[in-house]
């Protein structure tokens, strides 16, 4: 049962002829799958982790565009605000000197035609002195010199 | 051999002149290889990214060999020596299982044995592993492979020279025995119980077949291990 022979020599080819084999056809495309899953895998992972940084930087890149919008809006409104005043602040101004100008007018057409009354009434005055003068005395006062005088009275009761 | 009394049939037959096969041992090792080879090449054809069937089986115990052969020879030394590995640990399980096929369903008369019952192809394959040791080493550290000899001391070299033979001596018989002592206990089961009693046996001997095959697997990557070993 233990008779060594030339089967010993021929078992060795067997075997080695045999490892040959399924090293050449078989775990070649065995081994590659293997692998490239492995790899596949791993890229697999590593992709992931990129999109997630991706995505978590692009959601801190909106927050900071809307805080940048939010004051841009702020600034908007603001500078709206102001200019309203403005405007406000021009209007009351304008008005204002509008209405002191009409007052300033009114003022001194009320002193014209206060002047002008005045002298109206002057006159009539000295005509009914002269006339009221001239029929107390009884005596015809008509010459430049009694119209003078006349003149001369009458401003003086007027003042 | 080829007595009639006797359980185990090598079928010794002269060749040529003085060269002397066991036929019996050269069929079921190529019935062996053929089964190996068709189990890997079912299993190699269509390859995909998501396995299934004969490709998911395959690449289980490739996945399991090849973390047995990372734990003992690394990362690299996996990868340069995963064919010869994997092919050794199929072809010895497979070769075993052979021999204890039950027997009983055979149609025609035809004695299924294991290659490993014969002492030349424990040997073979032990002296393979052994002799594949001294070339793979001397091919990745040329004669400084032989430094382990005298490693930590000189005064080992004794002892590591005894390693040295001792290590395919004990692989050899080891295996040659535990196959060849199933065989023939189940040649006397069916000669004394045809039926129900040899097939417990039957049970129990697929399990030391893979068992056998595990452990001159794991030898053998044990005697791998001191060329891959980082220095």
């Amino acid at each position: 049962m233990v008779d060594f022979n030339m089967t010993f020599v021929a078992q060795i080819v067997n075997f080695l002829f045999l490892v040959w084999v399924l090293a050449k056809f078989a775990y070649k495309p065995l081994m590659k799958m293997m692998e490239d899953r492995k790899t596949k895998i791993a890229n697999d992972l590593s992709g992931a982790e990129t999109a997630r940084a991706e995505a978590e930087q692009a959601k801190q890149e909106a927050v900071a565009a809307l805080n940048q919008a939010r004051q841009e809006a702020a600034a908007i409104v603001e500078a709206a605000r102001v200019n309203a005043q403005t405007a406000a602040e021009k209007i009351m101004a304008d008005a204002n000197a509008a209405k002191d100008a009409l007052l300033a007018q009114g003022r001194e057409e009320a002193a014209a035609e206060k002047k002008k009354a005045l002298e109206e009434v002057r006159a009539q005055v000295i005509e009914l002195s002269m006339v009221a003068a001239g029929k107390i005395i009884e005596k015809k006062l008509s010459t430049a010199a009694d119209k003078k005088m006349a003149a001369e009275i009458v401003d003086s009761v007027l003042k | 051999m080829g007595h009639s009394g006797e359980i185990i049939h090598y079928a010794a037959t002269q060749v040529a002149d003085g060269i002397v096969i066991n036929m019996q041992t050269m069929y079921m090792t190529w019935l062996s290889m053929a089964i190996v080879f068709v189990i890997f090449m079912l299993a190699a054809k269509n390859v995909k990214m998501v396995p299934s069937g004969i490709q998911n089986v395959m690449e289980f115990f490739i996945d399991f060999l090849r973390n047995l052969m990372k734990d003992q020879l690394g990362e690299d030394g996996a990868k340069k020596m995963a064919p010869f590995v994997i092919t050794l640990f199929m072809f010895i399980f497979i070769a075993n299982e052979l021999g204890l096929s039950p027997q009983v369903f055979m149609p025609i008369h035809f004695e299924w044995t294991s290659p490993t019952n014969d002492i030349n192809t424990c040997f073979a394959l032990s002296i393979t592993v052994a002799l594949g040791v001294y070339v793979v080493g001397v091919a990745r550290k040329g004669i400084g492979h032989f430094k382990h000899f005298i490693s930590p001391s000189p005064a080992f070299l004794p002892l590591h020279l005894l390693d040295e033979v001792t290590k395919p001596l004990t692989m050899a018989l080891r295996l040659f025995g535990n196959i060849l002592a199933g065989e023939i206990l189940l040649g006397v089961l069916y000669q004394l119980s045809p039926w129900i009693i040899p097939e417990f046996w039957v049970m129990f001997s697929l399990f030391i077949g893979f068992l056998q095959a595990f452990i001159f697997t794991m030898l053998t990557l044990t005697s791998y291990a001191t060329v891959f070993a980082h220095h």
